[in-house]
């Protein structure tokens, strides 16, 4: 028998584009179909769209599952992007029990602090790195540091799942697939947690300030504009356009192909990023005639201007929320 | 018993398996969020010649429905998958279907039903087909959606009646568990046996009418049939049930009970929240609860003998409801068991909570609650029988303004249009002058960031460079698609003008509804005079389904725009090809394997459609040509005020599911027009412009080449489908060009 305790249960926090969701099936494959537990996978129905949040869940079970909420208390959880830190539960249920896996290539004391992590063993894995060393993707690696840091799921069905279910739509891809597993196994690092630095997370049901008194009848919304409050920095992959004023010549091309209205003109004239809501896509590092736009390193400048065009500044970003409006489960398109 | 094996799947995938043991002869289907797995799945079986089911994607659920009954008149086994609105809009088919006594299959994966528009699970779906003389199955979870699927088509076909198998969406459709299935197709097959219709529309020596006319004294009948076929079923379902228990040594009984023998308290639910709620009544047995939890496997026929029988001792009995039959206290659930309780007898009293609408989570503890609700009110009488369970009041809460609103004081420009003649004195055409794109960065931003679409989408980009070209006041209205949902979830709103979303089928009507309302109501006086702009924005989603009313609106000539943002798939719900979608593509829908390639079809002409309706203003835009652009924004305002309709169509990128790097989208956009698959024309009162003419027409390659889902076509064996796109596209240039030397 492999597990050791009546139900075992795993998160996988991620945001759309990294396979948080196919590692969640694979992990729920694994206990089905070479463990020969009970299991169940499932995710947050937000899917993968790029960019937005998604939570997937697994469960391991000696009898019948019968539950169908999201996993609130988790014995293992996956977090995919630290752009996730401080996200609304994201640390929820985490104590002394949990296994905590982190993508990151910072310290484990660095990453606990921006998790604010209360107790558990932190495991840290330069997922990105070894994905690019093995041209596979992070979430094979993230899947071998999870089967590594349960403790009990053999990694030699972790290398089967990868063969008999990746391995007839993307056979090309199996030997980077199961190296990256490996390496996420052996390289991802320990350290146990126990003081009370950080207080412990419960899980919070997601609550609107509005409700069925307060808010406005028909679900009309009269606040026009208030997505402005959304930061969208999360969505970034690392790298976001910097803007060098002195070489640009106010052509507006910019502003006309910018899909997250970033650029901040004036009477005609550039004054500006709003980088809060640049999702970093580039559009406009490749459009610019005078490379008055560049691609930069998160975090190299600080030049964000934020929206001229407010007449309210006074209030607190939001992150954009794991508000799940697509189903496209489909991994028609996606590399594996 | 025959032999099973496991298979770790959700409840749509278990549809998917029951279907290909089946190898039903046509499914037709329109995508909708969360059953389109169904047909996805498949479509990918098929591409593997695994299943030679016909798959037809039809342009809305009206027309799936269509597709399903007319296959299912020739004797041919039918399968269809929907859900929500999609249901809704195929209701109509439903009861011609039942009433004519042709089975078929359709599983609906239970959504609600907007508005607000919400795509996640509940039941306020189905409980609208409870009249429509479908039989229907409840699965509670993805083992129960296999078996119903075997199951429900084989009472269907001995009853002659339809069969709608429903499960939750989501949390079954979506959730993957082991599950057992037949281990040889050959056994379901042999279970189900050859399907002899009793009647077909295609035995020409024995021809009959299908869909009499028929008023009283006939129509009464026709009913009566109906209601015996509905008694009858409840005997071949009990008999199926036993006979697939001998088969598969699964045990399905009419009512599924658990602890409820001697229970005082029976929670009733439908669907996933039963399992949930077993371990809530474990719970309060150990602590000395006598308390159950049963849930119905069928909702038609309605077992009403059963389910009291079930409750006879009961004291109380909680019916968790996952929709409202509002202003009745109760959902449909509750009236059906109160009903029955009526009818046999039974004292219990009833409590109902309404719970889990739009796909809210069931907590253990909620299961628990319903059940101490119960057990509270064994003992007080204040209980209230119907009440909602989890609503809340919220907070105070003023509404900020973050941004002055965008109306005619802040985005007059000074564009300017003029109006030239030809001899016969009619207008020939618009100039427009005094604009370009430095002057455009000074409009005020209508659709403002912190939207949620995805890194590089193309949408807010056409969006805003329409936008860009209108002065004054607007207001928009969408219709369903990654342009609405990115922009407006709740409580976060990226528009900083009016704007409404309605329907996929009727927006243009919807709006045509709009203007007229605004004219008139400024006729009568009531509202000062002023000018708005009314602008209908839509994907080529909205424009398959859609069409016939934006046609229909486009015959009434109303004035205003409709802006089309064409990606060439439905995006929205996981990219499914749509008719605009370039043939040979892959998607969800339309996978490329060694028995299918790709998008079965040409990509369709939207804008020739336009001009037979006979507007006043087409034409098309790449957002490779900003000024070009904004200008013809700007003519189709200046037509919407004074002329009429204005169509203009946007080729719109799609990282996600072009699948292309998102800094490129405007390079391939701009493919795209060098090889004149999107040519950049207008048509201005019935005469063709180009406005851009290529340099050198490039191939049709160079732009689909250029797309993740389409590059396979450069290869030697899709050399047939780039030929046909070539040809297709070099015939419709070839036309513009004769047309535009007139």
């Amino acid at each position: 028998m492999y597990l050791k305790k009546d139900m075992y249960e795993i998160r996988l926090e991620s945001i759309g584009g990294f396979g948080a969701n196919l590692t969640g099936k694979l992990l729920g494959e694994i206990g089905a179909c070479y463990m020969e537990v009970e299991a169940q996978s499932f995710a947050s129905y937000g899917s993968e769209k790029r960019g937005s949040p998604v939570k997937a869940y697994v469960r391991y079970s000696n009898r019948d599952i019968r539950l169908n909420e999201p996993v609130r208390k988790p014995d293992l959880l996956a977090i995919f992007v630290m752009n996730l830190a401080g996200k609304e539960n994201l640390m929820a249920g985490v104590d002394e029990n949990t296994d905590v896996v982190v993508n990151s290539h910072e310290s484990h004391d660095n990453v606990r602090d921006r998790l604010k992590m209360h107790k558990g063993r932190l495991w840290v894995v330069d997922a990105l790195d070894i994905a690019l060393e093995c041209q596979s993707r992070l979430n094979m690696v993230m899947l071998g540091a999870c089967v590594r840091a349960s403790g009990f799921i053999p990694l030699e069905f972790a290398e089967e799942v990868i063969k008999d279910v990746l391995g007839s739509k993307y056979p090309e891809k199996t030997t980077a697939n199961i190296m990256a597993l490996k390496m996420g196994y052996t390289r991802v690092e320990c350290k146990e947690y126990n003081d009370d630095k950080y207080p412990y997370q419960k899980y919070e049901e997601p609550r609107r300030v509005k409700g069925w008194k307060t808010g406005e009848i028909g679900g009309i919304n009269p606040e026009f504009g208030n997505s402005v409050t959304n930061s969208l920095e999360g969505c970034r992959e690392g790298y976001v356009p910097h803007f060098i004023r002195e070489k640009c010549i106010d052509c507006g091309l910019c502003d006309s192909t910018c899909p997250d209205m970033v650029f901040q003109f004036e009477k005609g004239v550039n004054k500006g990023m709003d980088k809060y809501h640049c999702k970093g896509c580039m559009r406009c590092v490749e459009i610019c005639p005078t490379n008055a736009l560049v691609e930069a390193e998160e975090g190299k400048y600080d030049d964000n201007i934020g929206c001229i065009d407010l007449i309210n500044k006074h209030f607190l970003f939001t992150d954009i929320g794991e508000n799940s409006w697509i189903d496209s489960e489909s991994t028609n398109n996606q590399e594996v | 018993m025959l032999s099973q094996k496991m298979v770790f799947a959700s409840g749509n995938e278990a549809a998917v398996h029951a279907a290909r043991q089946i190898d039903y002869h046509v499914m037709g289907y329109y995508p909708i969020t969360p059953s389109t797995q169904v047909a996805e799945g498949l479509d990918l079986l098929k591409s593997k010649g695994d299943v030679s089911t016909v798959m037809i994607a039809a342009e809305g659920e009206h027309s799936a429905a269509g597709i399903c009954y007319g296959s299912a008149l020739t004797g041919a086994r039918v399968l269809n998958a929907t859900s929500a609105n999609g249901l809704l809009y195929a209701l109509e088919q439903l009861p011609v279907q039942s009433g004519t006594r042709v089975p078929m299959v359709m599983n609906v994966a239970c959504r609600t039903v907007s508005a607000p528009l919400c795509i996640k699970g509940d039941h306020s779906d189905i409980m609208y087909t409870l009249n429509c003389g479908w039989l229907i199955f409840f699965a509670k979870d993805n083992q129960e959606v296999y078996d119903f699927n075997i199951i429900g088509l084989k009472v269907a076909e001995k009853i002659k009646l339809p069969v709608i198998i429903a499960y939750d969406g989501f949390f079954t459709s979506h959730q993957k568990k082991k599950m057992q299935i037949f281990e040889n197709d050959s056994d379901v097959r042999e279970y189900l046996g050859e399907y002899k219709a009793d009647f077909t529309c295609i035995d020409c020596e024995a021809p009959i009418t299908i869909g009499s006319y028929m008023n009283e004294p006939d129509i009464i009948n026709n009913k009566y049939q109906l209601n015996i076929a509905m008694e009858e079923a409840k005997g071949v379902i009990a008999c199926e049930f036993d006979r697939y228990n001998e088969l598969t040594d699964r045990n399905y009984n009419i009512i599924h009970k658990y602890m409820t023998d001697d229970a005082e308290v029976i929670f009733i639910v439908l669907g996933s929240a039963f399992d949930t709620s077993k371990d809530a009544v474990d719970k309060m047995r150990e602590k000395g609860y006598k308390v159950g939890v049963l849930t119905l496997q069928l909702l038609r026929p309605f077992f009403a003998r059963e389910l009291s029988g079930a409750c006879r001792n009961a004291k109380v009995v909680v019916i968790g409801e996952r929709q409202d039959s509002y202003g009745s206290n109760g959902g449909n659930l509750s009236k059906e068991i109160k009903s029955a309780f009526y009818d046999h007898d039974v004292r219990a009293k009833v409590i109902t909570r309404v719970f889990g609408l739009g796909g809210k989570e069931f907590y253990k503890e909620d299961a628990e609650n319903m059940l101490w609700l119960g057990i509270e009110s064994l003992e007080f009488k204040d209980i209230y029988k119907f009440d909602y369970y989890g609503a809340y009041r919220g907070e105070a809460y003023e509404n900020k303004k973050y941004f002055e609103p965008v109306t005619e004081k802040n985005s007059t420009l000074g564009y300017e249009t003029e109006e030239i003649k030809n001899d016969n004195g009619d207008t020939d055409h618009i100039a427009v002058k005094n604009i370009n794109i430095k002057k455009a960065t000074e409009m005020p931003k209508r659709l403002v960031a912190g939207h949620s679409a995805c890194s590089g989408c193309g949408i807010p980009v056409n969006v805003n460079l329409l936008l860009k070209g209108i002065e004054g006041n607007v207001v928009l209205i969408f219709n369903t698609g990654c342009g609405m949902v990115v922009t407006t979830g709740y409580p976060s709103t990226s528009f900083r003008v009016n704007y409404i979303h309605n329907l996929f089928q009727n927006t243009a009507a919807t709006l045509s509804g709009v203007v007229e309302g605004y004219k008139e109501r400024q006729r009568r006086g009531e509202i000062p005079r002023g000018k708005i702009t009314f602008i209908m924005v839509c994907g080529d989603g909205g424009m398959d389904i859609g069409l016939g009313s934006a046609l229909g609106t486009a015959a009434r000539n109303h004035n205003m725009i409709i802006f089309e943002y064409d990606n060439g798939g439905y995006m929205n719900t996981g990219y499914q090809y749509s008719y605009t979608t370039p043939m040979g593509a892959r998607s969800a829908t339309s996978h490329v394997g060694k028995a299918e390639s790709g998008k079965p079809f040409i990509h369709k002409d939207t804008p020739m459609l336009f001009k037979a309706a006979g507007i006043p203003y087409i034409a098309t835009v790449a957002e490779n040509q900003p000024m070009d652009f904004i200008k013809k924004a700007k003519k189709a305002q200046y037509y919407a005020d004074n002329h009429g309709l204005a169509y203009i169509k946007a080729l719109s990128a799609c990282p996600l599911n072009w699948n292309d790097p998102p800094r490129h989208e405007r390079a391939v956009i701009a493919k795209a027009v060098e090889c004149c698959y999107h040519p950049l024309y207008e048509i201005e009162n019935g005469k063709t412009r180009i406005t851009y003419m290529p340099k050198e027409k490039t191939g049709v390659l160079d732009f689909l080449g250029a797309m993740g889902r389409t590059k396979h076509l450069v290869k030697e064996e899709y050399k047939h489908i780039a030929d046909a796109i070539q040809t297709e596209v070099d015939r419709r240039w070839e036309s513009l060009l004769r047309e535009n030397e007139k």
